[in-house]
């Protein structure tokens, strides 16, 4: 019985202290309006502009965020792999952020091609998509590599 | 009254539609939150233990961005908790947010006027329905009696978020008081003062860490604050101060389908004061307490929630039993803890809307106002229930 209980203990310590989420290699890719003219972010800062805490580019220039709803599964992907938190987390710093006066909750959008009409048309916006091809005119890709 | 901060809310967020379609540096959301509630065997929520529709909540909240640099933020809300606190509307948080520094990695703001304290866990959001994981937050904490007190303040704060190696780190500080109605004054100490309890000052500070990519985050928390009282002419009470002296440590870990998270305080008390009787108060006593709270998302849209919340008065009195020697008149023990279980349940059931209920058993009472002055408890027996269910929406 007292073994049954310390392995219990033993798997709910391993859940707990497990490390992150595994980063997978993924197909999604950062989008942005050519205007943001910032080519590589780290993934940290990444996090903190979707999670809607960087509110203005270093340019002066307002961030814009696109996003699709919770429950698209491109979003768990974005979520999961790019950002590395779970959907539920962003949405309750959102709702920290929008309900505090500290800024706006990114703009969620019905479809990916909707995504990247609105980032191609809105001056200081970001988004992702996981379409082929180069990416269209007045946007491009953003890197996530060693911070700038 | 109810009427007229109803009409007033709906004013507003007509006002601020109108403005926010023609101005792309406003923004504005709201909530509205309606329920039925219940104390039971206590007069914590209701008086005579039947279901009351005392479970109000509705808020508007907007911002204006000047420029990257400075914003204009505020929130107007109406409340109606029963016997929780004050009924009425109030301006939770108007202040100025000065962008001081922000980089990708470094971010500081200043805010200036009636600032929010974002020092716990839930404390940013404690006044928004939705954000809030249970109706009733955990009352070793987030003291209902307390509620404007500890959710605004006049005066400064600083925030600073900074992004490293080593993950991410925020620190806030704040520097203010808050103003305390006339009726509180007769909540906190008893309903025959006819002065006022004023507060001199609150100062805080917290820090809260996340290593990078990892679910776990941890934070500790200070507070300093002191209070007089100001006697009128003819009153019980001739002199007063008291002070608290807080530390609070916190960690939430996230998981893919469930969140724990849990705070824990202790608390120095002290009150001095002269009364017309000839009793003086000197009192020091230490508080602890705090909870353990499990979250589990069944799925997308249901979230169900186990929490065990506990405070004891006094560190050297657990069982309350020095009570019975209260300067100012005997006090049933129970009034020395207050232990609570809370389950509950919410559901999304459509975009921006919700249903929330939950049920809590509790043993003892030393959390529903200030064990000091008999003729001020709240009454209740020694074990009592609450149920609540609230509709809410948001945008």
């Amino acid at each position: 019985m007292q073994s049954g209980i310390s392995r219990a203990l033993l798997f709910i310590l391993f859940v707990l202290v497990s490390g992150p989420i595994k980063a997978a290699e993924a197909a999604i890719h950062i989008l942005a309006n050519e205007s943001v003219n910032t080519h590589t972010l780290s993934p940290a800062q990444v996090r903190l502009i979707f999670a809607g805490r960087t509110q203005f580019w270093p340019n002066g220039e307002r961030v814009k965020v696109f996003v699709l709803k919770a429950s698209e599964p491109i979003h768990t992907e974005f979520c999961r792999n790019v950002l590395q938190i779970y959907p539920y987390q962003l949405e309750r710093i959102w709702q920290r952020i929008t309900y505090s006066g500290q800024g706006d909750a990114p703009v969620i959008v019905n479809s990916i091609e909707d995504m990247v009409a609105k980032v191609a048309a809105t001056p200081g916006s970001i988004g992702y998509y996981n379409l082929d091809g180069a990416p269209p005119e007045g946007t491009y890709i953003l890197n996530i590599g060693e911070r700038e | 009254m109810k009427r007229l901060a109803v009409t007033g809310c709906v004013s507003l967020f007509i006002m601020l539609a109108s403005c926010a379609q023609a101005n792309d540096n406003l923004s504005w959301h709201g909530f509205l939150a309606q329920g039925l509630t219940r104390s039971q065997d206590s007069a914590f929520i209701t008086d005579d233990n039947t279901f009351s529709r005392e479970l109000t909540e509705i808020g508007i909240n907007a911002t204006y961005t000047f420029n990257s640099s400075v914003s204009l933020a505020g929130q107007l809300v109406y409340l109606d908790g029963g016997n929780r606190y004050r009924q009425g509307s109030r301006v939770d948080y108007l202040f100025v947010d000065w962008r001081v520094a922000q980089y990708f990695d470094w971010q500081m703001n200043l805010h200036i006027g009636r600032y929010k304290n974002r020092h716990w866990l839930y404390s940013a959001t404690q006044d928004v329905p939705q954000t809030r994981p249970s109706i009733i937050l955990p009352q070793s904490l987030y003291y209902d009696g307390n509620r404007d007190m500890a959710l605004s303040s006049d005066g400064i704060a600083l925030q600073s978020t900074k992004v490293g190696d080593s993950g991410s780190w925020e620190v806030r500080w704040s520097l203010g008081r808050s103003p305390l109605a006339k009726e509180e004054t007769k909540k906190f100490l008893s309903p025959l003062a006819q002065g006022r309890v004023k507060q001199d000052l609150v100062h805080q500070f917290s820090t809260y860490w996340q290593p990078n990519f990892s679910q776990w985050q941890v934070g500790v928390s200070l507070l300093q604050s002191d209070f007089t009282y100001k006697p009128a002419e003819q009153d019980i009470l001739l002199n007063g101060t008291s002070a608290i002296d807080r530390l609070t440590l916190a960690v939430r870990y996230d998981s893919e389908n469930w969140e724990f998270s849990s705070e824990l305080l202790r608390d120095r008390l002290r009150y001095k004061g002269d009364f017309t009787e000839g009793v003086t108060l000197d009192i020091d006593k230490t508080g602890e307490g705090g909870y353990a709270q499990f979250r589990y998302f069944l799925s997308d849209s249901i979230t169900g929630l186990v929490r065990i919340d506990t405070y004891d008065v006094d560190r050297q009195d657990r069982d309350g039993a020095l009570l019975d020697l209260n300067p100012l008149g005997p006090i049933p023990r129970y009034y020395g803890f207050m232990d609570t279980a809370t389950f509950g349940v919410s559901w999304d059931f459509a975009k921006q809307m919700r249903l929330s209920g939950e049920y809590s058993r509790n043993r003892g009472a030393g959390r529903l106002s200030t064990v000091l002055f008999p003729n001020s408890l709240i009454q209740a027996e020694p074990y009592w229930n609450t149920w609540s269910v609230q509709f809410m929406y948001w945008f």
